[in-house]
């Protein structure tokens, strides 16, 4: 069973991905900032990281550096969760070290195709 | 009397005055040479009898008849120059003396002829020595006649000179006295003109200095009644002419001084009004200023509130969209047909709810010259297929078919997600307004640009409409259906292109179909922002 570690601080957002996640058969580990998502990360060692860029305290893409500066074996995929109207998260993500986005609003139909590719490219 | 008459006048009364003293000259030199004349007739007439005295003797010696001859010459001589000499002067005294010698020698004559003739006839002795002693008498008295004749022409002589030296003197007096009254009567008419004329003159001269100083309505007044009366008369025209020009300047000047106060006076009103505009404009600066930092603020806040509204009014609507969709997926169990349609107008409605969001967001961003354009390289194709599989499903369900007419690759270099937000816009509205038939993408790469047309078979846009296409919130009235939309689509995209640095341009044919054009530069350029 994949592990997948989301950090979102919005709750409705998080029961929606974890609810989706958890039905296709997905460990999800839950993280309401970055702080705690940068601890279970580096202690649970998920195969997969969702990362809001909206969050508070540190931003999603400071966790991001900073899970990439801590990481050991390299490569932990990072998606990215980035508004629509906040042009800019995309690229600001890859540029901190994501490996990917998804574009809210998330879509139940075509979420899991979306991540299905990061576990292939691994 | 004019000045120039004057000086005529005397100049003729100094040369008649020479002339007068001319004239005299000649007459006393006359006078002397007449005097002269006389003692030189009187000196040869002495002369004359000292020789006449001479010849005497030698007759009375030599007793001959020659020189008895010589004398009567002489004696006729003589007699000539007394005659002469007696038209000028008086000479009673010389004549007898001088005739009585004439009486003395014809006796000595005659008594030698009568002692020739008592030789002759023999007579005795004592006769003849009476006619001796008498011819001695007689020459004896010759003698002495002739020594007083002499005496007498020098003494005349003598007075002749004398009297040449008397009327000398007086002469000479005479001249002299003559001479210093002209030259005294000269000088006092001369005096008396000139004084004349320099007074007149000294009197222009005052009247000159005074209008020289100032005293311009100064009447020059000359007491004679010649040419420097015409002068002053003319001088005081003049100034009269002259006070009224400076009069006229005067008062132009006058005019002058005024007009320049009151513009000085305008000047300082002015002056003082700029100041205070200045210190009102300085206050006006200071509250424009202040409001300024207010509109910053304000559109700081207004940006907080954007950035805020995005989030806060997105997530909801994202949960139900999220939800809606996990709940028709079937995840949370069963759902009926009926639940189904309903769910997804809700789901649809809540998608429309969040693209009105969206574009007013991207409005106020435009509007407000805050959109972040993210330029990158990428490939044009590859995004349009993207584009194209996103739509599979809309396109499925109304039955159309989308061709799409690319190269293998295109790469470029612009905003790939504003890009494809107006190509998605494009499609999307083909997709809205055809019902049958066909749409077609066709990517057309030029030098510099590139151009993406979206075509369809949709129901067309009448021509007058063409032109309030891009306008914000123009809906073009759909006959039939009415098909959901913000309103702003072809608005948002046209300024995006523009910031892109591209345009778009529509062509349509009502009821036949219309084409959308994009054209992007391959290179966006910096400056077009």
């Amino acid at each position: 069973m994949k592990k997948i570690l989301v950090i979102e601080d919005n709750e409705t957002n998080m029961y929606l991905i974890g609810f989706i996640l958890r039905k296709h058969k997905y460990e999800v580990i839950e993280a309401k900032t970055g702080e705690e998502g940068i601890e279970l990360a580096l202690k649970e060692r998920p195969d997969l990281i969702i990362m809001d860029i909206q969050l508070p305290g540190i931003d999603g893409l400071e966790t991001t550096r900073r899970i990439r500066e801590s990481e050991i074996d390299g490569g932990i995929p990072i998606i990215a969760l980035t508004s629509y109207a906040m042009t800019g998260d995309r690229e600001r993500a890859s540029k901190a070290g994501c490996n990917g986005y998804i574009e809210k609003p998330i879509n139940p139909d075509t979420i899991m195709s979306e991540i299905k590719k990061y576990f292939l490219n691994k | 009397m004019k000045i120039r008459t004057k000086l005529y006048a005397s100049a003729i009364l100094y040369i008649g005055l020479i002339s007068i003293l001319t004239l005299l000259l000649l007459f006393f030199s006359f006078r002397e040479r007449e005097e002269l004349d006389k003692s030189e007739l009187v000196n040869e007439f002495a002369k004359g009898i000292a020789e006449l005295s001479i010849l005497t003797d030698e007759y009375i010696a030599y007793k001959e008849k020659r020189m008895g001859q010589q004398w009567q010459w002489k004696y006729v001589t003589l007699s000539g120059i007394l005659e002469k000499a007696e038209e000028l002067i008086e000479l009673h005294i010389i004549r007898s003396a001088f005739e009585s010698l004439n009486n003395s020698f014809s006796f000595l004559t005659t008594n030698y002829r009568e002692m020739q003739e008592l030789i002759r006839k023999n007579v005795p002795k004592e006769e003849l020595e009476r006619t001796i002693l008498l011819e001695k008498r007689v020459a004896a008295r010759m003698r002495m006649e002739t020594q007083k004749l002499i005496t007498l022409a020098f003494d005349v002589a003598e007075n002749s000179r004398q009297r040449i030296n008397a009327i000398q003197q007086r002469e000479n007096i005479i001249l002299i006295f003559l001479s210093i009254s002209i030259i005294l009567f000269v000088a006092a008419i001369t005096v008396r003109i000139v004084g004349g004329i320099t007074k007149c003159i000294d009197e222009l001269i005052m009247g000159a200095e005074r209008i020289g100083r100032g005293q311009l309505d100064y009447h020059i007044q000359v007491t004679a009644k010649d040419e420097t009366a015409v002068l002053a008369n003319t001088f005081n025209e003049m100034m009269k002419k002259i006070a009224g020009m400076i009069e006229r300047e005067r008062e132009y000047t006058l005019k002058l001084e005024k007009e320049i106060v009151e513009r000085k006076q305008i000047q300082e009103e002015l002056r003082k009004t700029h100041d205070e505009l200045e210190v009102k404009v300085e206050e006006r600066t200071k509250e424009l200023q202040s409001a300024n930092l207010k509109l910053q603020e304000l559109d700081h806040l207004k940006s907080m509130f954007i950035a805020s509204m995005s989030h806060e009014l997105r997530t909801p609507i994202n949960s139900i969209i999220g939800f809606t969709g996990i709940i028709l997926q079937g995840m949370s169990g069963e759902v009926s047909e009926e639940q189904r349609k309903q769910l997804s107008l809700v789901k649809n409605s809540a998608n429309h709810l969040l693209d009105l969001i969206n574009d007013v967001i991207d409005i106020s961003k435009i509007e407000a010259d805050r959109v972040e354009l993210y330029i990158q390289e990428f490939d044009l194709s590859l995004l349009v297929q993207e584009i194209k599989d996103t739509f599979t499903i809309a396109l499925e369900k109304k039955g159309l078919v989308l061709l799409l007419e690319k190269p293998p690759m295109l790469l470029m270099e612009s905003d790939e997600r504003r890009t494809k937000q107006i190509l998605v816009n494009f499609i999307s509205n083909a997709i809205k307004f055809t019902y049958k038939g066909e749409i077609k993408i066709t990517i057309v790469k030029n030098d510099k640009t590139v151009e993406i047309s979206v075509r369809d078979s949709g129901i067309g846009i009448k021509k007058e409409d063409l032109d309030k296409l891009f306008n914000a919130f123009s809906r073009i009235p759909n006959p039939g259906k009415i098909e959901e939309g913000t309103g702003l689509g072809l608005y948002l995209s046209n300024k995006i292109a523009g910031l892109l640095g591209g345009d778009i341009t529509a062509e349509s044919e009502f009821g036949k179909g219309s084409v959308f054009t994009l054209t992007l530069p391959l290179e966006y350029k910096e400056e077009k922002v």
